[in-house]
């Protein structure tokens, strides 16, 4: 080691080294209108870092603040104009150093919907591993 | 207590471990077109059932890949999210791959890594000699892990129940969890450890929580009971 002030100190397991996070925001308009049997969607694509890292994802939404989800993805539950619809919130990657938060509103009437009111805003958090693989 | 008496030594001590992976797996398989619930196995050789997680890809370098529950995006099929995407869950003896490919064939190319549940009191083999594997860098941050254990949800009735773990911590923690299942995609098998979120239809729903102060497994009306792991960091 030339350099004295960092150390490397191993043993015979790996282990998932934290390299950073990421995190982003997606705002959903309140009483947002779509079409029968229509999707509503909205992404953002941030830099993930290394490339080739591992993701443990969190999310969550103004409507249930205070609260996060672990994962990769998670339904949201609102009832709009025709009734229960899902929000989809998920994670997923465009290229090895890029992640994307991504939210799809669904309307599963085939009649046009209002969702609920109020905005709400989707946050997203990524904390980035350095893979245990060769 | 252990002391150091001269500040020209480093002592360097935890109450907290760090993860130590005790299963790595690599290999590809062939994919099938149009395949849904298409399963890929392998042996994992450990006296218990590991707690799964990893990524896989479609290139041999791994130039794009994705974790698992997640996959291609999109899949150009109406209510269908992901082109293609693989889930991962582990049982006694297995670790499975459960795949759904709404195009072409294609070669999947995959690494799973497992960990050791508080529950196994197993002694079990190093994955690699001499100390040659983990490497503790300054360079990186690395999770400690404050709570790693197992909690028993009970079957609901007609409504959400909510089961809690205090960890005081104060922040939102860095929290993974697993649920064990009996089945999945309709089919039964023997019981199973999913990663929470899975795609692959075993979830039933179930969802965990993070707040300040406890996680919370979030269970819908009219599943039955479940085991689920949890591990939580001090790091957020």
């Amino acid at each position: 080691m030339i350099i004295p002030s960092k150390f490397i100190l191993t043993t015979d397991f790996p282990t998932l080294l934290n390299e950073g996070a990421v995190g982003g925001s997606i705002t959903i308009p309140g009483s947002i209108a779509i079409s029968g049997g229509g999707n509503a969607t909205g992404s953002v694509t941030v830099d993930s870092g290394q490339a080739g890292s591992l993701s443990r994802g969190r999310i969550a939404s103004t409507k249930n603040f205070g609260d996060w989800y672990a994962g990769q993805g998670i339904i949201f539950n609102r009832v709009g104009s025709v009734g229960p619809y899902g929000i989809v919130a998920f994670m997923w990657r465009p290229s090895n150093t890029q992640i994307t938060f991504q939210v799809i509103v669904n309307n599963p009437s085939s009649s046009p919907m209002v969702g609920e009111a109020g905005d709400e805003t989707i946050y997203f958090y990524s904390n980035q591993f350095v893979a245990p693989y060769a | 207590m252990t002391s150091i008496d001269s500040a020209k030594e480093m002592l360097m001590i935890s109450d907290y471990p760090f993860d130590q992976v005790v299963l790595l797996k690599s290999g590809s398989f062939t994919l099938p077109a149009s395949s849904s619930g298409y399963l890929h196995s392998f042996d994992h050789g450990l006296s218990f059932t590991p707690l799964c997680g990893g990524n896989w890809s479609m290139q041999t370098d791994f130039s794009i890949q994705y974790e698992y529950s997640s996959g291609t995006f999109p899949s150009g099929l109406l209510g269908v999210l992901f082109q293609r995407t693989i889930n991962v869950f582990a049982t006694s003896d297995k670790v499975y791959l459960s795949c759904d490919n709404n195009s072409s064939t294609v070669t999947i190319y995959y690494r799973v890594y497992g960990f050791e549940p508080k529950s196994s009191s197993s002694l079990i083999s190093p994955i690699a000699s001499l100390g040659g594997d983990m490497t503790l860098s300054s360079d990186y941050g690395n999770p400690k892990l404050y709570l790693d254990n197992c909690i028993d949800l009970p079957s609901t009735g007609g409504s959400v129940q909510l089961v809690n773990v205090i960890h005081n911590i104060g922040t939102h923690p860095q929290t993974m969890g697993w649920v064990t299942y009996d089945t999945y995609n309709g089919s039964t098998v023997e019981p199973a450890v999913h990663p929470i979120g899975s795609t692959n239809g075993a979830s039933e729903g179930i969802t965990l929580v993070i707040n300040e102060v406890e996680i919370v497994w979030v269970l819908p009306p009219f599943i039955g009971a479940h085991r689920a792991y949890y591990r939580i960091y001090l790091d957020s």
